[in-house]
């Protein structure tokens, strides 16, 4: 298993879900999920197994050795089956932040499915935050399904922002929303 | 007068201005960005880049007093992140030369970028983020409409102040 140097702590575990460092083995799965809800993500163009194998070489096997990586990204498993992936992108390690990312395998994106893993994977991933040190966790999300919001609402995130037509999806223009947390960390 | 510009690569004054602006620990502060020092070729290299991305309009900000004047450059400004299917667009502004205070040369600057570049590129939403503490931008912004979309709490560690900041998400729509 890789593990990252800025964690001293590697696999975190949430009842029946657990995170673990990404896994080169499952680059491919999570490019076809990538591609198969390209409408909800913020990618331009699919991906292709070269193009991937090129970012797990030269971007994410990088993060593991990082003293401030820029990303820590886990895959993300239900009674030990891989289920998603997601983690903290973004990170500013000067004002101690970090965006959240999280991608369900495209058949369990459901709505049932979805709010309870959610909810575990926030508990996880907040606990990730806090074993980097940092202060802080936001992410952002498509005002599109309020369900989506839920598991955030339940582990203590609050609105912070609520920005109006900021993106198109579909040929609407949607608004996106921005929630936060803050850390124990002192 | 306020002219918008398109910086040149090849003016060593401008360049050394820029470079100058890019290490000013207290600016970089004031719009969260982190200091660095670049060289003269380095500062050339970012002006030429950012000056051909077709997601960014960059210009500097020239003043000059009456018509003959000579021109100062003295700030920069630019659309960023432009997005063209949702119209979107952030936008940057410093002015690196505080000598001239008070002349509304950001508000002009603002108002010109507005109405000739966010025109040009079919923007129809402008947004900007500033730190809660910096009273000038803020009351510049607002005096151009841009309204409060967001508030975000601690989101900026200021090594100058050792302390953390709320920045606030701006925005204004063009119709």
């Amino acid at each position: 298993m890789s593990f990252y140097k800025v964690l001293n702590k590697q696999v975190f575990s949430s009842g029946e879900y657990s995170i673990v460092p990404v896994r080169m083995a499952d680059r491919y799965v999570i490019m076809q999920w990538r591609n198969e809800q390209i409408d909800i993500l913020r990618q331009k163009e699919h991906l292709t197994k070269e193009k991937q194998d090129l970012y797990f070489k030269t971007v994410i096997t990088k993060l593991f050795v990082k003293k401030n990586p820029e990303q820590l990204i886990f895959s993300f498993l239900h009674k030990g089956k891989l289920v998603g992936y997601g983690g903290l992108v973004h990170i500013d390690w000067n004002s101690k932040h970090a965006e959240i990312s999280f991608l369900l395998s495209s058949n369990l994106n459901y709505k049932e499915y979805y709010l309870n893993s959610f909810k575990e994977f926030l508990k996880m991933i907040v606990n990730v935050a806090e074993n980097a040190s940092l202060f802080k966790v936001y992410t952002f999300g498509y005002d599109i399904m309020d369900y989506r919001f839920r598991p955030l609402y339940s582990n203590g995130f609050h609105l912070e922002a609520y920005l109006h037509e900021h993106v198109l999806l579909n040929s609407e223009k949607k608004a996106v929303r921005i929630y936060s947390k803050l850390l124990n960390n002192d | 007068m306020i002219d918008l510009l398109n910086i040149s690569h090849d003016n060593s004054d401008q360049l050394e201005k820029i470079m100058n602006w890019k290490s000013n620990e207290i600016l970089c502060d004031n719009i969260m960005a982190e200091p660095v020092s670049l060289t003269f070729q380095e500062t050339k290299d970012w002006v030429q880049k950012n000056s051909t991305d077709k997601n960014q309009e960059l210009k500097g900000i020239f003043y000059r007093e009456k018509a003959n004047d000579p021109v100062i450059f003295l700030g920069v400004i630019r659309l960023m992140f432009i997005d063209d299917n949702a119209n979107t667009a952030e936008v940057g502004l410093y002015i690196g030369d505080s000598s001239l205070r008070g002349k509304k040369i950001g508000k002009n600057a603002l108002k010109q970028l507005i109405e000739v570049y966010a025109k040009e590129r079919n923007i129809n939403k402008l947004h900007a983020r500033i730190r809660v503490s910096n009273n000038v931008s803020l009351k510049l912004f607002r005096s151009l409409n841009f309204t409060q979309e967001g508030f975000l709490k601690n989101h900026y560690y200021s090594k100058l102040d050792k302390t953390f900041d709320d920045v606030i998400l701006m925005a204004r729509f063009m119709s």
